[in-house]
């Protein structure tokens, strides 16, 4: 349970009363939801002893028994251990390796569920129960569809059974409505757009209770209190992250309105497009989506050096910024890129779905550009590894249409994310009864069908 | 006859000038990368022609269309780009573009015009170097890179850029005297690696040479005279030739003096701010590689 995941995971135990649940806590707040719901048979906190354990562990003989990199977990994180030294980076890894192993041997699960992996703790907890061979569960969500799966790997590949599983009739058309309505146009299908649809078809929409949030000053209050007791050592919790991310609505404005001056007087982008050209949308950095999977590719310059080493062609590399990510690059960066030749910044407003259209080739680590490119009939590369470029390595011949009905019988309509705090047709979605239904209904099909899978 | 191109960048015209000397049956051609190196091969008579890379430049720089000529070229130039080490990467990205384009132009056109095969480079250590290479390879032409396995101080021909031992290394039957040769190595290096280094084994080289008469060499021009020959290069011919930079030459020049006060500097640098490890135990080694050096530049792809 890391961030706000217990506000609804605290209900799975009553849609799935078959099973017996122990929560693993990443935080005082979880942990403290957990604690006082009595369907959750032992729950665990991962600060409860933590700043005794970091002064009193053998790290030297510990790291030497530790069964799976841990180097790789470390570049999980995001932007928060990070800022640690490497040495007390070292120590927090081993430290919560420690702690989550004790847990394991506590509890002894079957399955591990992991609502998100996004930071060294849940990559660490998977690890560890891939070490045990316990099964882990990753919850997946395929935005295009707006459909829901799990699966066996952080790298959030498309269920080990999907090959056992015929498709229906339904979904190889549900799979060409989509088609034709994506390829007509694309910008219909965003994800709002697609949550609304969601929310209105659930036919049970009665909302399950959530906690009132704190005001400011009692979560404040609160912060510090851990932040100067149990949570001395969480980086997922300080304070200048919280501020940064409050500040984020006021400063986007802005920082767009420079961007664009920077844009205009530094970059100097292309207004029009060249006959021919690649394309190159730039990721969100630092996110999940290449931290956990594609970690060697966090520095983006990394990327477009491969890109650029290993192309066919001459063509000009027109490269895009991501709306999220004015003034949050370092100047050294354009000016890096600046220096290479053949690639080629683009006007911030022009259209990403063009640009796909018309280039010779569009590249990305693990983004949505490449799947755009492949549900639009254009050449692709991904450098990293997704559902999609799995999907691909085992049926080479693969159809966009074979691709999406593929999703959806292996998937079912429902959501989970951070909840959110304002009322909104998010925040409706996620607490619906229906939607824990629907998830508790797939995680029988999920675990029945693995158990198949795996008996086969 | 067979046709013998040789590219000759930096100081390499000064010993290659005599190759022709010593291999008779081939007709030379040299390919020279700068001004001083195209002075000594137009003056020596055994080579059948010469050119020279920024004879116009300037001209083809100016008025080449770039558009139509990037998409004709039949391998990555970013791939050959990469090899320069710090001289054409100061320029912005699209003037790299312009002069590696124009340099594929009139490379392009000497391969035209002599036909050679094979084509030798001394060294890549420079993107013009690695783009005469891979004209080469594009055109079937075999080439021959020079490489030296510095430990034990022979040198070799490779047909690649990566310095690969000869692809008919496994046809030649290693005889014994290779075997003794490699045994009485590997005792004297396995006991004391720091006695076969580099300075030492060319000495012994030398000293093993039967005839050690000194073939003639140019003694370089004062620094007056070099800086106002650069100025007269850089503000005609030479103007996109960034290897010839005074700023690099500067750098090179005062390197001897400043590294004492460098590693002294880094020493207390290391003891108060890096606090290096003492002792160890169970550990992995990397020990971190000159940066930008050929070694690195020329590889990166492969890795």
């Amino acid at each position: 349970m890391n961030g706000n995941y217990a506000e609804i995971l605290k209900y799975l135990p009553d849609f799935l009363e078959e099973h017996e649940f122990v929560a693993y806590c990443q935080n005082g707040p979880s942990n403290d939801l957990i604690k006082n719901c009595p369907k959750f048979k032992n729950s665990f906190y991962l600060y409860e002893n933590f700043n005794l354990k970091i002064s009193t562990l053998n790290f030297k003989e510990l790291r030497e028994s530790i069964p799976f990199n841990l180097f790789r977990i470390s570049l999980s994180d995001k932007s928060h251990f990070k800022r640690l030294s490497g040495k007390s980076h070292e120590k927090v890894l081993l430290t919560m390796y420690s702690i989550m192993n004790e847990w394991f041997e506590k509890s002894n699960p079957d399955v591990v569920f992991l609502p998100i992996i996004e930071s060294i703790d849940s990559m660490m907890l998977y690890d560890i129960a891939k070490s045990r061979n316990i099964k882990t569960i990753c919850y997946c969500h395929a935005r295009q569809v707006n459909r829901s799966f799990f699966s066996d790997t952080y790298l959030e590949l498309l269920p080990s059974f999907s090959k056992n599983i015929k498709a229906k009739q339904e979904y190889i058309e549900s799979a060409s409505d989509f088609l034709a309505t994506y390829r007509n146009d694309p910008s219909i299908l965003n994800y709002q757009n697609q949550l609304a649809k969601l929310y209105s078809d659930f036919q049970i929409k009665d909302q399950l209770p959530n906690s009132k949030r704190l005001s400011l000053i009692s979560r404040f209050v609160r912060k510090v209190k851990l932040k100067l007791t149990s949570e001395k050592w969480n980086q997922l919790s300080l304070f200048y992250n919280k501020f940064l991310v409050t500040i984020e609505s006021f400063l986007v404005p802005f920082q767009k309105q420079i961007y664009l001056v920077f844009e205009k007087l530094y970059m100097r982008p292309l207004d029009s497009l060249p006959e021919h050209f690649d394309y190159f949308p730039l990721h969100f950095s630092p996110e999940s989506s290449i931290n956990t999977p594609a970690p060697f590719y966090i520095d983006q310059m990394r990327v477009i050096d491969e890109i650029m080493l290993n192309r066919d062609s001459n063509h000009i590399l027109i490269v895009k910024e991501h709306p999220a990510m004015y003034l949050k690059r370092n100047f050294a960066f354009y000016k890096e890129l600046k220096r290479k030749p053949f690639i080629r910044f683009i006007n911030k407003e022009f259209n990403s779905i063009e640009l796909i259209k018309k280039a010779n080739e569009t590249f990305s680590v693990t983004g949505t550009a490449c799947m755009e490119a492949f549900l639009l009939n254009k050449k692709w590369k991904m450098l990293g590894s997704n559902f999609l470029s799995e999907f691909l390595k085992e049926n080479p011949e693969g159809s966009p249409l074979d691709f999406i009905s593929t999703i959806f019988k292996v998937s079912a309509e429902f959501v989970l994310y951070t909840p959110p705090f304002k009322d909104s047709v998010n925040k409706r979605a996620l607490f619906a009864r229906q939607n824990l239904i629907n998830m508790s209904n797939y995680f029988r099909f999920y675990l029945k069908n693995i158990e198949n899978n795996n008996s086969n | 006859m067979k046709n013998i191109a040789i590219y000759l960048s930096g100081n390499y015209a000064e010993i290659l000038k005599h190759l022709s000397d010593f291999l008779e049956e081939y007709n030379f051609f040299g390919f020279c990368q700068n001004f001083k190196t195209y002075e000594i091969i137009k003056n020596t008579p055994s080579f059948k022609h010469n050119f020279y890379l920024y004879e116009n430049f300037n001209l083809k720089f100016n008025t080449l269309d770039f558009d139509t000529l990037r998409e004709q070229i039949p391998f990555n130039l970013f791939e050959t780009s990469i090899r320069d080490k710090a001289h054409f990467k100061r320029l912005s990205g699209k003037n790299q573009e312009k002069a590696l384009l124009t340099m594929y132009s009139i490379i392009d056109e000497w391969f035209e015009s002599t036909n050679p095969d094979p084509l030798v480079l001394p060294i890549i250590e420079s993107m013009d170097a690695m783009l005469v290479y891979n004209i080469a390879k594009s055109r079937n032409v075999e080439t021959m890179c020079y490489g030296h396995a510095r430990q034990i101080n022979r040198s070799f021909f490779s047909d690649s850029y990566l310095e690969t031992l000869p692809s008919f290394s496994k046809s030649i039957t290693t005889k014994v005297e290779h075997i003794n040769f490699a045994n009485a190595f590997l005792n004297a290096y396995q006991l004391s690696p720091g006695k076969m280094n580099y300075a030492n084994q060319v000495k012994e080289l030398y000293s093993s040479f039967q005839n050690q008469d000194q073939l003639s060499y140019h003694k370089p021009i004062n620094l007056f005279l070099r800086l106002i020959r650069n100025i007269k290069l850089k503000l005609t011919y030479e103007k996109w030739n960034q290897l010839s930079l005074f700023y690099i030459k500067f750098l090179v020049t005062i390197e001897r003096i400043v590294i004492p006060i460098q590693k002294q500097a880094y020493l207390i640098f290391e003891k108060l701010y890096l606090k290096p490890i003492k002792k160890l135990c169970n550990i992995n080694h990397f020990k971190l590689g000159f940066c930008n050096t050929l070694i690195i530049n020329n590889y990166l792809s492969n890795e």
